[in-house]
């Protein structure tokens, strides 16, 4: 087990590497660099050179394409050119915030779309079925940025909107304190401060909810659907006909026989879903203003801040490796016949 | 000598002429449900743009005058007269069937069209599609208004009578836009995912035929695109090569491809490998066919049914990816807009003019989740497990 762990490991680099001389590649062959936004038509020669070498431009990109790879080897991501701030500041101050609005999806969206495709497989063809189907597949075809601006106008002006004036007609307090959800930002700009750590727990909830289905609901509606097909496949089996002739419980059979085998690849799909979170995550933050990765990554592409550009992509990588080899692993712990020698 | 054997229907009942006056009521009235009236709606859209568009015909063939966009009313003539043809031809032969032989009526492709006609959200799907096609080709027909004329009503105008779905800040027909964004969102999923289908087809064809450090090498690359947040490269590459105007199209629609294909690549490459090792490859090489020849005649040939099936599937996909991108300002640059891009405008009048943004949405939505559904058909239709 661990010498395939090591093995997997290892095989991370030459795809971090590859990763990272492609955009290397593509940053290269880009016109225009970050220098040149200092530029105006009356910068002298002397002071244009000046600038490109405190970017280290005026260096060969061969020379540069090393460099980075030295120090990536060792972690060192440089400073961000745009921000004045060393790379790896800026993205330990981002990256806590794009996992906690997956986290969303992971605790919360796909054990709920598991539990419903099982549903639906187990009442196979029935109404519930279908209309589950039917709005999985809603939800499954929806821009995850049409969503996001769905929920704002609904559920963040209309609906609190609608809250806010019940509490103001008598209504109880409480309502408005948990029901109205804000529209964008991680916690409350002005209260934050004069709250008690209870509520701001609450206010941060509240502000982790709209962005965080935003994010999530598509790649669970997606899961919804293959945990249905890959539970409809096991049912089909004999050994499912053996557990129930043996007078179980049909309860028993689900969830103790077939759904440990229809889970294996739903566990693969949830750890490929790293990079799909993190293309979600680059739309859900711009609209609800939540400073995470993918902000960060838009903003630097803009900039053309070439050093958090290359970071960002070493890092998403990361994960996405990452999440890969944890569905690996994680399938010897629900199927015990598989072993990784 | 071959025996005659009849069609599902070579009896048709004689209800299923009526068909012939109302092109799918022949359907319908024999309890064809989901063809029927689909059939319907086409007709429907058909007689809408008839009326619609008809009486200003000479004034948008004139070239010169009316909108200030190319509008092509001719494809959209074409398009009409097309489908209407289809549309009786359809009725037609469902009151008068053909009669088929045995083999015909046994083969490949008469077992796929009965599997997908009695496959209900396949066909539904279909229809989706078709509707989708039809709106934005007929669009110059349809369109009540010139889609970038900034006076058609006034600003931020609520959805009414004369203005389906609104207008924006600029007074623009939001219906108007949505048909003619429709052809380059749509166009930009079909040709996007045609070149993601070629270039899948054949490294995935080369890897599995060559084998060793080919194939490893090939399926690195395709681990390596994988691995990467499409959308974030997208991003990457698009706003590093700013390229303005016409040409920005083009740009988005190739590397929209070339981020695709990975998927196809993998299927076909399953396919060749188990493919290689059956006779008729053998035979062929043993006849000393050139390996190109081997290929793109016999084996690729044989791989097509599931990649269509991904495809379809995968055009919904990148429909989704080009809208986040536009949606981001760095899509379609103006004045062609796509439903991302229209989507985009609605954001900042989200709360006085909640119309802008929605409308674009749902298409995004319908759209995606017709080709998702037709692809799901074609899926269940094209696999032997489940024939009838």
């Amino acid at each position: 087990m661990w010498k395939y762990i090591g093995r997997r490991l290892l095989l991370i680099i030459p795809l971090v590497w590859g990763v990272v001389t492609l955009i290397f590649i593509l940053l290269e062959l880009s016109p225009g660099n970050i220098a040149d936004k200092f530029f105006t038509p009356d910068t002298t020669p002397e002071v244009r050179e000046l600038i490109i070498a405190k970017y280290g431009l005026d260096q060969p990109a061969i020379y540069r394409y090393f460099a980075m790879l030295r120090n990536l080897a060792f972690f060192q991501f440089g400073h961000s050119m745009a921000q004045e701030q060393p790379v790896f500041q800026i993205i330990m101050d981002a990256l806590p915030n794009t996992i906690l609005l997956s986290v969303v999806t992971l605790i919360v969206l796909y054990p709920t779309s598991i539990v419903l495709g099982t549903i639906q497989a187990v009442r196979h063809n029935s109404i519930t079925d279908t209309s589950i189907s039917v709005v999985s597949l809603f939800f499954y075809s929806m821009p995850s940025f049409w969503l996001a601006m769905m929920m704002q106008l609904l559920v963040a002006y209309y609906f609190a909107g609608w809250i806010e004036g019940v509490v103001a007609d008598g209504g109880p307090e409480f309502l408005a304190n948990w029901f109205a959800l804000p529209s964008s930002g991680m916690i409350d700009p002005v209260m934050y401060d004069y709250m008690s750590p209870g509520e701001q727990l609450l206010d941060r909830a509240k502000h982790l909810l709209l962005p965080g289905i935003a994010m999530g609901l598509a790649s669970a509606a997606g899961t919804a659907r293959y945990m249905r097909s890959s539970l409809l496949e096991v049912i089909r089996q004999d050994y499912i006909r053996t557990a129930r002739a043996k007078g179980l419980k049909e309860r028993t059979v689900i969830i103790k026989h077939a759904l440990r085998n229809a889970m294996l690849p739903i566990v693969t799909i949830i750890g490929m879903s790293v990079p799909y979170l993190f293309s979600g995550a680059v739309l859900v933050e711009t609209i609800f203003a939540w400073p995470g990765m993918g902000r960060l990554i838009v903003q630097a592409i803009y900039e053309q801040d070439t050093p958090l550009i290359i970071a960002a992509f070493f890092v998403s990588t990361l994960l996405v490796a990452l999440g890969n080899l944890l569905a690996d692993v994680s399938y010897a712990f629900i199927d015990p016949r598989i072993r990784y020698d | 000598m071959t025996a005659i054997v009849s069609n599902r229907n070579a009896e048709a009942p004689p209800l299923t002429r009526a068909g012939l006056i109302l092109p799918g009521l022949g359907h319908l009235v024999v309890g064809e449900l989901v063809v029927g009236l689909g059939m319907l709606m086409v007709d429907g859209l058909l007689a809408w743009s008839a009326l619609a568009g008809f009486g200003r015909l000479g004034e948008l063939l004139l070239p010169g005058t009316g909108s200030s966009i190319a509008l092509h009313p001719v494809i959209a003539l074409l398009t009409w007269v097309v489908t209407a043809g289809l549309l009786w031809f359809t009725a037609y032969r469902r009151a008068f069937p053909r009669l088929l032989t045995e083999a015909e009526f046994n083969s490949n492709r008469a077992i796929f069209m009965r599997n997908l006609r009695a496959h209900t959200t396949g066909m539904l799907g279909m229809y989706g599609v078709v509707l989708m096609l039809l709106l934005t080709l007929l669009a110059p027909l349809i369109a009540p208004f010139d889609p970038i004329a900034v006076d058609a009503g006034p600003g931020n105008h609520a959805p009414s009578w004369a203005h389906l779905m609104g207008t924006d800040k600029f007074g623009r027909d939001v219906f108007s836009r949505l048909l003619y964004g429709g052809r380059i969102s749509l166009t930009i999923g079909f040709v996007a995912v045609a070149i993601a289908a070629t270039i899948g087809t054949t490294i995935g064809a080369v890897a599995a035929w060559f084998g060793g450090w080919i194939d490893r090498g090939l399926m690195w690359v395709a681990d390596m695109l994988l691995a990467l947040p499409r959308l974030v490269l997208l991003l990457t590459v698009v706003g590093m090569f700013r390229v303005q105007g016409t040409k920005g199209i083009y740009l988005i629609v190739v590397i929209l491809g070339l981020t695709a294909w990975m998927g196809i690549a993998r299927i076909v490459r399953s396919q060749v490998l188990s493919l290689k090792q059956q006779e008729f490859v053998q035979a062929a090489r043993a006849l000393g066919l050139s390996n190109a020849r081997i290929l793109f005649k016999h084996l690729i040939p044989n791989t097509m049914a599931p990649v269509i099936v991904f495809c379809s599937l995968a055009i919904g996909g990148t429909m989704l990816a080009e809208a986040g991108l536009s949606f981001l300002g760095l899509g379609v640059p103006p004045p062609i807009s796509t439903w991302g891009v229209m989507v985009n405008d609605g954001r900042k009048p989200l709360i006085e003019a909640p119309w802008i943004a929605t409308f674009p949405g749902l298409a995004i939505v319908i759209a995606v989740m017709s080709f998702n559904l037709f692809g799901d058909g074609l899926r269940d239709a094209l696999d032997p497990k489940l024939r009838k």
